[in-house]
């Protein structure tokens, strides 16, 4: 059947057993092939120079290495080459390639590595000059926070290791380094605190991630989607984060850190519903500040999910539930549109969506605000010709910001995904259909697991300590062991101070 | 998630299962099925809940003798393969139409509250659409949206306030007016709140701590006792005598007691809410229809079509063209009686086995003797 | 995979379950009958009702639609009202049901109750009053100064608050518990027209669903505290040879802060005695006597004066009830709890009439204000 093709099709994307990576035979390495190979790379550079009278080609890829680089590890060591020093000796960071493997040579090249090509004998020295323009480290811009560690990880892979290896220095962080992407060659590095987290789902993320197959990741959250459980659920089952800090803590915490060469996020794994309205200021605030604006965050997320659907089933089916003011006030404004509900209902929601999706590909942030403001202009327009209940507009707006209030973007995409289900459900069925609509997603998320681990912890809790930093966040004293989430090995002894 | 024969119940687990499989939709009726004896009701209530703990007994003590099996197969293996095939269908055609009982009270109750001028259809087919969602996860995601649901249904109990704000406490004096065939009646037509717990035993085997087994679904049964209790002391604090006898649904009215600013009429969304309750309790009964299917057609093997088979069959009753009068004989007789020999049967099992062993414990004897 | 199938399943049915002969009427197709009184009806075994519902359009020349049928039932009426206007009458908004004094008294009120309390879409919090001093129909249709819409202006006024905290505040839920309770009847608050306003004036008795007299406000008060605990509003009364100059009356009004009472009973139906405790607390704000509230003693003596002024009057209200047969304060709960013979509202009523009261109401003055 249909069904059963797409999922075969997904399971070759994520989960292939079987490891398919052409086997291609190795061919020697000499000059014609060589060139045959590297035809029509402009930025390829192939010099021939003198060393000590031997003549050798300079191979290199110009884009990936730097001129000074060049004449710092290459050309300024080669003239010092003479009867009793041979180009090896000279030239540190260099090791001899191997002759029978084209391949391997080839994706060095093109991996910014220099090439020494003997022409005279069987030699070929490698160089790594890899030398390119880096971002430096600046604060996230993304996951903002006004106290605590304000630099973010970058797009280069060691920079972002660095960020989170000079805040944890022990010998259990470990890192493990995968290649994949059979075009891109991209560098995964998976961390974990081995006295911390859990073998088991260790030894998941390592078999998933290795049987990856894919033909290149542009960034982390491409091949984050791969290592889901369920890849069809609207919702995230991964944390994703910018900040160095918040990386630490989950590693701490006995999670494991996926990150990717050329993505400026890392991967939390496992994580819980309830750790996307988390943000690491929870920490940084009083706990009770904290605790305060976590409830927000969670019930802003039902209120949003709820709001406009409840207007379209009152008005529909349950006019009996409105006080008498809020009546009169509902049905003069409702005497102009001629729309039914559910129309009214999505029309500006989507023209909400429009200019949402509109003002964030404007160029600077304050497209967003004209984007906002712009849809206010049209909401007043759209109530004083009629075409839309004024109440609405007011709904919609509040749902709309209510929404963007989850820390993580992917959850807040998700919620305005799922509103739109129970303003068809409200429209159809009333209350009944949106309360029947939210068991079907509550048992959805019920059922939805992060690295095996049920995504709604702490509302099906492993420790009853989980819910202490749920969606409330004890003060930190109380906070003495791990999340059961992680199914950490050894409990957390954090003594509580006693005076 | 967590599919398959093991075990993966832990207590909260129990409990919620055990107290959602109680109560349901009957907690909108039960004051006025209790009516019979009037004000006296909450007794009733209580003595239901005794009586559960009492009969719950023999249904563990029968599953810690098969720890891995479901009722379905120690029937089998105790009756025989005739005897038990043909009480296994006996209790598939039971829970099946508890389902049909379940889903269609609660079904009518959302159609004529809340939407008149809407046929019962839709309704139906989208509960059974989410019902069938629930059970593809097994027993285990039952168990977790009953805990959620419980959750999110809870604080619907706050709105008692107003009913108890608004009522007469001299009502809840002990009065023993009633002759005994008044009090039958009440107990008789009221235990369809009761008879649930008897599903225990085919979710028996999958309970990790058996041991505790018993305390905790104890514990599930007092949970569930105390709120049907709280509303039949509400009811009977807001209500006349006549109220109680004739108003069908008297949980409605309590809710309409409640005055709140900015939302009258919150029994709609009591209603609507309470889909999350009745959800779990109709879960749970098609899951054991399920199992029966699959230990009639398949050896006791899952098969997923088994689920859509039995899910379409009960939806059949619930829109059936079946006579008034033959509906009525189903759900308000045969159904309870059905329920109590349900809960009879632990105990006759239970008699059996000790006969068998003993046969067997003699033939050992008479074995080592010679 | 087979969440998403049922998804697909959902959405098939939603694109398709939305056909449908009639468009699914919204909040503002409906009209929401707020008030529907009832008259004695021109025809034998008929009623007149009258039917008020808010006109929302922002441009319309009044702010409420009126209608007046001659019907058979309530619900004949939002039928016929529906084909004289251009929306659908709908009973969902129903908030005050009057009932004029001839018809409560002639026909009674329950059969309309009692149908109206069937209707699911009626809320039984709607409230019920009694229009004297002329018909519903004229009440209705009267234009009340600086009052456009006549449905919140009879919903405020039921509403219960505490400046009107005599009234019984009856909903349809409340009548039906009373009339049909084992012991007790029913009130009901009494309105009627004067001037350009509307005026909750008395409290009207019933006895089972029929109406048959009224008590005054101040008697109300009293029978409102002994019916539980509460609030009420201020009271006044006359206390007799307490003024300045000799043989005056003077004027105590107290601003009631808490009522709390007792009701004890013997139980012995062949020589029923009933015994009524009323404690008052309340601050003193108007008080026109000679004595120094000031002062111990004296002030001692005003709370006995006002004691026996509002025991007379409790008393009086108490008779009144022996005589029509009704116990509207559910005096009868006390009473059953130590009789245990077959019970029933004639046998109780009977018993009331031939009790022996007793009351006695202790009013405390907490406070005199901001001065002596």
């Amino acid at each position: 059947m249909f069904w059963n093709w797409f999922k075969k099709q997904i399971e070759t994307t994520t989960e292939s057993k079987h490891s398919t990576k052409p086997k291609t035979s190795k061919h020697r390495v000499t000059l014609t092939n060589l060139n045959e190979q590297l035809v029509n790379i402009d930025d390829l550079k192939k010099n021939e120079i003198d060393i000590n009278g031997e003549k050798a080609l300079l191979i290199y890829i110009d884009t990936l290495v730097q001129g000074s680089v060049l004449q710092d590890l290459v050309l300024t060591p080669l003239n010092q080459v003479s009867e009793n020093y041979g180009p090896e000796e000279v030239l540190k960071n260099s090791s001899k390639a191997d002759l029978e493997d084209l391949e391997t040579l080839i994706h060095d090249i093109m991996s910014g590595q220099t090439i020494l090509f003997f022409l005279q004998r069987e030699l070929v020295i490698k160089i790594d000059t890899y030398s390119v323009p880096e971002r430096s480290i600046t604060s996230a811009e993304n996951e903002t926070t006004v106290m605590g560690p304000q630099d973010s990880l970058t797009e280069t892979l060691n920079s972002s290791l660095s960020l989170i290896k000079r805040r944890i220095i022990s010998p259990n962080l470990k890192t493990k380094f995968f290649t994949l992407g059979t075009e891109t060659q991209n560098t995964v590095a998976v961390l974990y605190m081995e006295n911390i987290a859990n073998k088991e789902n260790v030894k998941r993320v390592m078999d998933r991630v290795r049987n990856v197959e894919y033909q290149g990741f542009v960034g982390l959250p491409i091949f984050k989607q791969m290592l889901e459980d369920k890849p069809l659920s609207p919702f995230p089952q991964h944390g994703i984060t910018v900040r160095s800090d918040n990386a630490t803590e989950a590693l701490l915490d006995g999670r494991i850190i996926i990150m990717l060469n050329g993505s400026p996020e890392a991967a939390i794994l496992p994580a819980s519903f309830f750790e996307m309205f988390t943000s690491p200021e929870d920490f940084y605030n009083r706990w009770t500040t904290a605790t305060m604006l976590r409830t927000i965050r969670l019930f802003g997320f039902i209120i949003s999910i709820l709001l406009t659907s409840t207007y379209v089933s009152v008005l529909t089916f349950h006019p009996e539930m409105l006080p008498p003011h809020l009546l009169i006030m509902l049905s003069e404004s409702r005497t102009q549109v001629p729309f039914p509900p559910v129309l009214e209902v999505l029309i500006i929601e989507l023209v909400i969506e429009v200019l949402r999706e509109a003002g964030a590909r404007m160029p600077t942030k304050i497209g967003q605000t004209i984007g906002i403001v712009g849809g206010i202009v049209i909401g007043t327009a759209a109530v004083e010709a009629g075409l839309a209940s004024n109440v609405l507009i007011v709904l919609v707006a509040v749902s709309a910001l209510l929404s963007f209030l989850p820390p993580n973007f992917l959850m807040s995409n998700a919620i305005r995904l799922v509103r739109y289900g129970f303003i068809f459900a409200a429209g159809l069925l009333g209350m009944y259909g949106q309360m029947i609509f939210l068991a079907w997603l509550l048992n959805h998320l019920l059922n939805l697991t992060s690295l095996g681990s049920p995504y709604m912890t702490p509302v099906i809790p492993r420790h009853w300590t989980d819910t202490l930093n749920s969606i409330l966040r004890a003060p930190i004293q109380f906070l003495v062991t791990r999340s059961g989430l992680s199914r950490s090995k050894k409990q957390l002894s954090r003594p509580l101070d006693e005076e | 998630m967590d599919k398959g024969n093991f075990k993966k119940l832990n207590k909260y687990h129990v409990i919620f299962l055990l107290h959602c499989s109680l109560g349901g939709i009957a907690l909108f009726t039960i004051p006025h099925n209790l009516s019979h004896v009037g004000y006296n009701m909450w007794m009733v209530v209580i003595l239901f809940g005794i009586v559960a703990m009492i009969f719950l007994k023999p249904m563990t003590s029968l599953g810690s003798k098969f720890p891995d099996d479901t009722l379905y197969v120690i029937n089998e293996k105790l009756t025989g393969k005739a005897v038990g095939k043909l009480l296994n269908l006996l209790i598939l055609i039971y829970s099946t139409i508890q389902v049909a009982n379940t889903s269609k009270l609660y079904i009518r109750l959302v159609q004529s509250v809340t939407m008149p001028d809407y046929t019962i259809t839709m309704i139906a087919i989208t509960f059974f659409i989410v019902m069938i969602a629930i059970i593809n996860g097994g027993i285990k995601s039952i168990a977790r949206f009953s805990i959620l649901s419980f959750f999110l249904t809870v604080w619907m109990g706050y709105y008692s306030n107003w009913a108890f704000a608004d009522s007469n406490f001299h009502h809840l004096y002990p009065r023993f007016e009633h002759s005994l065939k008044d009090w039958g009646h009440a107990f008789f037509e009221g235990s369809q709140i009761m008879l649930g717990f008897a599903l225990i035993m085919f979710f028996y085997p999958y309970i990790i701590n058996q041991k505790k087994a018993y305390k905790h679904a104890a514990i599930g049964i007092w949970l569930a006792i105390i709120f049907i209790g709280l509303i039949c002391v509400a009811s009977i604090v807001y209500f006349s005598r006549w109220q109680l006898e004739n108003l069908l649904y008297p949980l409605l009215n309590l809710y309409q007691a409640v005055v709140l600013s900015n939302v009258e009429r919150i029994e709609t969304l009591g209603i609507s809410l309470y889909v999350l309750l009745v959800l779990s309790k109709a879960s749970i009964y098609l899951w054991t229809a399920k199992k029966g299917v699959d230990a009639l057609f398949s050896k006791h093997k899952n098969k997923t079509w088994h689920l859509y088979f039995i899910a379409s069959v009960a939806l059949f009753i619930v829109l059936g063209p079946i006579p008034i009068y033959v509906q009525a004989l189903i759900y308000d007789k045969w159904i309870i009686i059905a329920g109590y020999v349900l809960i009879l049967l632990p105990i006759f099992l239970l008699m059996l086995y000790k006969v068998k062993n003993r046969e067997k414990r003699n033939k050992g004897k008479e074995a080592s003797a010679s | 995979m087979k969440r998403l199938f049922s998804l697909y399943i959902m959405l098939v049915l939603l694109l398709t379950g939305c056909i449908n002969d009639f468009e699914q009427p919204t909040i503002e197709n409906y009209g929401m009958v707020g008030v529907m009184g009832f008259d004695m009806g021109e025809e034998e075994g008929h009623m007149k009702v009258t039917l008020t519902l808010p006109q929302p359009e922002k441009d319309a020349e009044t702010k409420v639609q009126k209608f007046t049928v001659e019907v058979e039932s309530p619900h004949r009426a939002i039928m016929e009202g529906s084909t004289k206007s251009e929306k659908l009458l709908s009973t969902a908004q129903l908030r005050v049901i009057l009932f004029s004094e001839e018809f409560a008294r002639e026909v009674g009120v329950w059969e309309v109750l009692e149908n109206l309390y069937r209707d699911p879409r009626v809320g039984t919090n709607s409230y019920l009053a009694v229009v004297g001093g002329g018909t519903v129909e004229d009440l209705l249709n009267s234009d009340y100064h600086d009052k456009p819409d006549i449905n919140r202006y009879l919903n405020q006024l039921l509403k219960p608050s505490t400046i009107t905290a005599f009234s019984p505040f009856t909903t349809i839920h409340h009548f039906i518990r009373h009339v049909t309770s084992q012991v007790s009847d029913s009130l009901a608050p009494y309105i009627e027209k004067s001037g350009d306003s509307i005026k909750l004036t008395k409290v009207a008795l019933f006895k089972e669903d029929k109406f048959i007299s009224t008590i005054e406000r101040e008697e109300a008060k009293i029978v409102e505290s002994i019916k539980r605990n509460r609030k009420t509003s201020d009271i006044s009364y006359n206390l007799p040879n307490d003024g300045e100059n000799e043989g005056e009356d003077s004027v105590i009004v107290l601003n009631f802060i808490r009522s709390s009472r007792n009701i004890k009973t013997n139980g012995d139906p062949n020589n029923p005695e009933i015994y009524i405790y009323l404690y008052i607390t309340g601050a003193v704000v108007d008080y026109t006597g000679k004595s120094d509230l000031s002062v111990h003693g004296q002030r001692g003596e005003v709370e006995e004066k006002l004691s026996n002024a509002i025991e007379e009057s409790l008393l009086g209200s108490l008779n009144k009830f022996q005589e029509l047969r009704i116990d509207p304060i559910a005096i009868g709960d006390n009473f059953r709890k130590k009789d245990r013979s077959n019970w029933s509202k004639e046998y109780w009523n009977d018993i009331f009439q031939r009790a022996n009261i007793t009351v006695h109401v202790e009013p405390r003055i907490t406070s005199t204000g901001t001065i002596h």
